[in-house]
């Protein structure tokens, strides 16, 4: 079985932007609660180092929705009170709490993106569609630290040479400049070897594939059949999910719709951090029992 | 002549095509949706141009290089909100490359440098204001080059273009819809942004202008880019 991390970048991908769509643009309380159930599920799993209190910030964002909401849209029938005589309505502070929970649920799920999709996967997704957007993004990726260790020794040598100087905010500056200056002449002169280099390899002969480590397994194919199930099913029901909240909170279609559509969009949910835990967990213990039949752990 | 006639044909089909059907199937306002197909249609539609276009691979690295120093710039200047090289860097590229190589730098310098400061919904909302102060300074390039007074105007209207774009985006995606008091609202929260970026953009502009067309007008001089 295969971790959630683990599976291919395109699946990846492809579900975060399945559930991201959903959660933004199927607005019902219940649906945003399931999406932040299960994005917190994963959160909690892929997330250990982050500290509890900071983690949870994106939270925030449901109270303040609901209290800015009703500061500036005045529809709805139930008036609570008024406000420099505009009156501030019970539906439209349900449709604050209810978008305020869309873009927690939406920033906890773009956490999670950003930690499992580094770079080197967004690289295979990107090669697929565009190679050469590809090996200009992978040339940037060696760029950056490439720059970052050449500015340390253009500062290192005009230190030694007494013109590196910090002694007030202007020299400062003046200092910091001219390493940029002189880090960002030596790359372009530099790029410039790069790329006959490129062409000595033959970077302009025939069509450019990107390459890439990465394998479609079994696994991807099963996530990809329920998860392709569940949210068609989620979709299918979608506009009879929806809530109205103007005039009244009333839900677009009957609630066996609602049902099956929660149920659908659930499972695929709660699919990430049930993989990642699960499968987390079979790893540790598959790990554990080749050490101790090693006996390189004494008892466990 | 073909090929170029689709290119020109498709977004201008396309796009409005979205919108419209974006407003009459969507029967809630679901302005946020459209916005953001539009967005990443257009970011696309340039991509896919750049895919196709015989790019020598000198013009190739001087981009990279030049998105490699913007992204590295937002990152090293986190620490001071709202001061990023981007715009300004994004603007200079065009002025001595075009405007599509503004465009690459300052969407591609959005993308990545966002791995560092969060991916989000926003990433395609700034790939898309970046690449256009990028695009629009490659449009302008000849007036921008001659006159050091435009080119600090369009360093201040590049910030208020990028900060109003940001809070229509934030608006969108705070309330569903588009509001007008909630827009005004973010305006003025967002104003010290604003002019945060309008004030490094312009300072940028100026201090790098000479020595960076200098140095990129160097190399398409001598290796002829």
């Amino acid at each position: 079985m295969k971790q959630f991390s683990s599976l291919h970048p395109v699946m990846l991908f492809l579900y975060f932007c399945a559930v991201l769509g959903v959660t933004m643009f199927c607005l019902n309380p219940a649906v945003q609660l399931v999406s932040l159930g299960g994005a917190l599920l994963l959160n909690a799993i892929v997330d250990g180092q982050t500290k509890l209190r900071r983690r949870l910030l994106p939270l925030v964002m449901i109270p303040l929705g609901g209290v800015i909401n009703p500061i500036f849209s005045h529809h709805g029938q139930t008036v609570l009170f008024f406000l420099n005589n505009n009156p501030v309505t019970l539906q439209s502070f349900y449709y604050g709490l209810t978008m305020g929970g869309t873009v927690c649920a939406a920033l906890f799920w773009l956490k999670s993106f950003s930690q499992l999709m580094s770079s080197d996967k967004l690289l295979c997704v990107f090669g697929r569609v565009s190679p050469k957007l590809a090996l200009m993004l992978s040339l940037i990726l060696r760029f950056v630290p490439l720059l970052g260790r050449r500015s340390r020794d253009s500062r290192e040598a005009l230190q030694a040479m007494g013109l590196f100087r910090e002694d007030n905010f202007f020299l400062k500056l003046r200092s910091r400049v001219r390493v940029f200056f002189a880090v960002a002449a030596s790359a372009l002169e530099n790029g410039i070897i790069t790329a006959d280099s490129m062409e000595a390899r033959g970077y302009s002969v025939g069509r450019r594939t990107a390459y890439s480590t990465f394998r479609f397994s079994w696994a991807d194919g099963v996530f990809a059949f329920v998860c392709a199930a569940a949210l068609g099913a989620a979709l299918a029901v979608l506009r009879a999910m929806r809530v109205d909240f103007y005039p009244t909170v009333t839900l677009n279609g009957d609630r066996s719709a609602l049902a099956v559509g929660l149920a659908a969009f659930a499972l695929l949910c709660l699919l990430p951090g049930a993989l990642q835990g699960v499968g987390g967990l079979l790893r540790g213990r598959r790990l554990r029992r080749s050490l101790a039949y090693r006996g390189e752990v004494g008892s466990l | 002549m073909k090929q170029r006639l689709w290119r020109i044909l498709l977004p201008a089909v396309l796009l409005p095509l979205t919108v419209v059907l974006g407003a009459v199937l969507l029967r809630e306002k679901y302005y946020a949706l459209v916005i953001l197909a539009v967005l990443l249609l257009t970011v696309l539609f340039f991509y896919s141009g750049f895919e196709r276009k015989k790019v020598t691979s000198r013009r190739l690295v001087v981009v990279a290089v030049m998105t490699a120093l913007a992204a590295l710039g937002r990152v090293v200047l986190t620490p001071l909100p709202g001061v990023t090289p981007i715009t300004a860097l994004a603007a200079l590229t065009a002025l001595s490359l075009g405007g599509e190589a503004g465009f690459m730098v300052g969407s591609l310098a959005a993308l990545l440098s966002d791995f560092y400061a969060g991916q989000g919904v926003w990433t395609p909302f700034q790939m898309f204001a970046w690449g256009l102060t990028g695009l629009f300074a490659g449009l302008l390039a000849g007036r921008l080059k001659q006159s050091r007074v435009l080119l600090a105007l369009y360093g201040v209207l590049a910030g208020i273009f990028y900060s109003f774009l940001m809070d229509l985006w934030s608006v969108l995606w705070l309330n569903g819809t588009f509001s007008l008091k909630l827009y005004a609202a973010a305006l003025v929260t967002s104003a010290p942004f604003t002019l945060t970026y309008a004030v490094t953009n312009t300072v940028l502009l100026l201090l790098l202008s000479k020595p960076f067309c200098k140095k990129l007008d160097r190399i398409k001089i001598k290796y002829g880019l």
